[in-house]
Formats: C-alpha cells, structure tokens, sequence
C-alpha cells in the first residue's frame, strides 16, 4: 500500500518526509462546511470560529489514524479502544464515515495535488474504509 | 433535490471554465475504475483494463470519461433543472445500462477529488460545498427515472 509519508506513516512512501502534514483545522471545518449534518455530533463545537477546539478534535483524529496506519496490518487489536467508544459512547452513525473519508481525501488531493496519484487514493480509500469497518465493528 | 443559492452557481461555472474536460473526463473515469475496481463491471468492451497504467492511459476510458464530463457541463448551464436536463439519460442508465445509481455517487465523489487536485488551495471547503452538492444533484437526478 502507498500511504503518503506526509502523515508520518509506515510502508512505502510516495511523499518527500519533509512535506508538513495538512492543517488540522482544516479537516473538522471541512467536514462541518459540506456535510453540515455531522455537526449534530459536536454540539459543543459551535462553529468553526472555535479554532482550538476545533484543532484539538483534528489533531486528536490525525493522530488516530497515524497510530492506524503504524498498525495497519492487525487494525481490530490497535483500534479496539476506539472502537468501543464509537460503540458505547460517541454512536456515530456509520453512514458519516464515507462522509470523513471523502473530506480526507479532497484534503489530500488538494495538499498534494499531483503527488496524489491514482495508486495513493486506492491506497487511502482501501486504508480508511477498513479503519471505519473497524470502528464500527462492535456496535452491535 | 438540493437548491443551490447564487453563490453555489458562480463557484461551480467558474471553476467549471477553467476545467479541461477531457483530461478531467479520463483522470476522472480512469480513477473510478482503479479505485473502485468494481465499477468496471461496466465496461468489459474497454479493453486493458489490467493495471492502473493500463486503465489510466486507455483511450477508451479517456473517450468515455470526456462525454461523461461533457454531460455534467450541459448540466451546469441548467442547475435549477438537473431533473429535466437527465431525464433521458436517467432513464438509458436504467432501462439499457442497468448502472446501479450507487456508481453515480462514486463518480461524483472521484470527480471532486479531481477538482481538488487541480485547483489546490483554491479548492476550499466552501468550494467543496457547491461541488457536493452539485454532484449529489446529478446523482439524484440520473436515478430519478429509476422503476
């Protein structure tokens, strides 16, 4: 799989290491901005003015799927605590991951424009559906 | 049906004008292809279609993609009648294609990635906006004839 090195991850790179990862902001307001209906689940996020809430959420979700990406090849076991709190507690319909997915790759896309070749968004696109598959594997 | 507002209209015709519709037709159809692999359950007539190379570089996925996009641009000129402007090709994709609608919305979501690689920056989340709801309009319009 070619997971862009732009987020730090593991296995073959595509992306020069030096390149900065994108914005974190940019994902949650992103998300907010196309898919208004996902903010049902961030009732405490007002909007994206809330720049540091905001940053945290995106970092906190950049960061979890670095760690997924360093584990992609046992997923279920490094994501079992995550999985169980979109199980339990968070109860994000599964129907908003294809949603995410889709803002994580415009975010990519329009990051790393060219670099972003048609192997790396089958690579992300495989990666990501089955880090969702994952996450929602325990809600029933 | 999503209504788009006048600010929706200028951002999608004027991004629409600087697209090169067949180099954006075959990036966009070729992906379709790759990254959903399935999706090529449509187009066995195509040729190679045995690696990304092969799918990618395909004179007849790049051909196709083109009179896809072409289809799309005609319907930017008519976004206040997506529903009429499809009507026919709703009912082709149904009645002799037998294309399951769900590859409408792939489509539509690979073709904003497209946008978004080659608009870069420009590409913003207000601008992602409009074109999701753009192409979720063609979607919905292309499955209306659906029985």
């Amino acid at each position: 799989m070619r997971i862009p090195g732009a987020l730090g991850g593991v296995g073959a790179s595509e992306v020069p290491r030096s390149r900065p990862p994108p914005r974190s902001p940019t994902w949650s307001c992103r998300l907010f901005t196309v898919y208004p209906s996902t903010k049902v689940y961030f009732p405490h996020l007002s909007s994206c003015q809330d720049a540091t809430q905001l940053l945290s959420h995106g970092q906190r979700m950049l960061a979890a799927v670095g760690a997924a990406v360093q584990h992609m090849d046992h997923l279920r076991a490094a994501l079992s605590p995550l999985a169980d709190l979109h199980a339990l507690v968070l109860r994000v319909d599964p129907a908003n991951f294809p949603l995410l997915i889709q803002c994580f790759h415009v975010v990519l896309a329009s990051h790393l424009q060219d670099e972003f070749t048609v192997e790396m968004q089958a690579a992300w696109d495989k990666f990501l559906t089955g880090v969702a598959v994952v996450l929602t594997e325990k809600y029933r | 049906m999503g209504h788009f507002t006048e600010e929706d209209k200028a951002t999608i015709t004027s991004l629409w004008g600087k697209v090169n519709v067949e180099d954006a037709g075959g990036e966009t159809l070729g992906r379709l292809l790759v990254v959903y692999p399935w999706t090529q359950r449509f187009f066995d007539s195509f040729g190679n279609l045995s690696s990304a190379s092969a799918i990618m570089g395909n004179p007849k996925v790049k051909a196709h993609g083109k009179k896809v996009l072409t289809s799309l641009g005609d319907a930017i000129k008519n976004l206040d009648d997506l529903k009429g402007t499809f009507a026919q090709l709703s009912e082709l994709h149904c009645d002799k294609l037998h294309v399951d609608p769900e590859n409408f919305r792939l489509l539509g979501n690979v073709l904003v990635t497209v946008l978004a690689i080659y608009f870069g920056k420009e590409f913003t989340p207000e601008v992602q906006a409009s074109w999701q709801k753009m192409v979720a309009g063609v979607a919905s319009a292309l499955s209306s004839r659906y029985h």
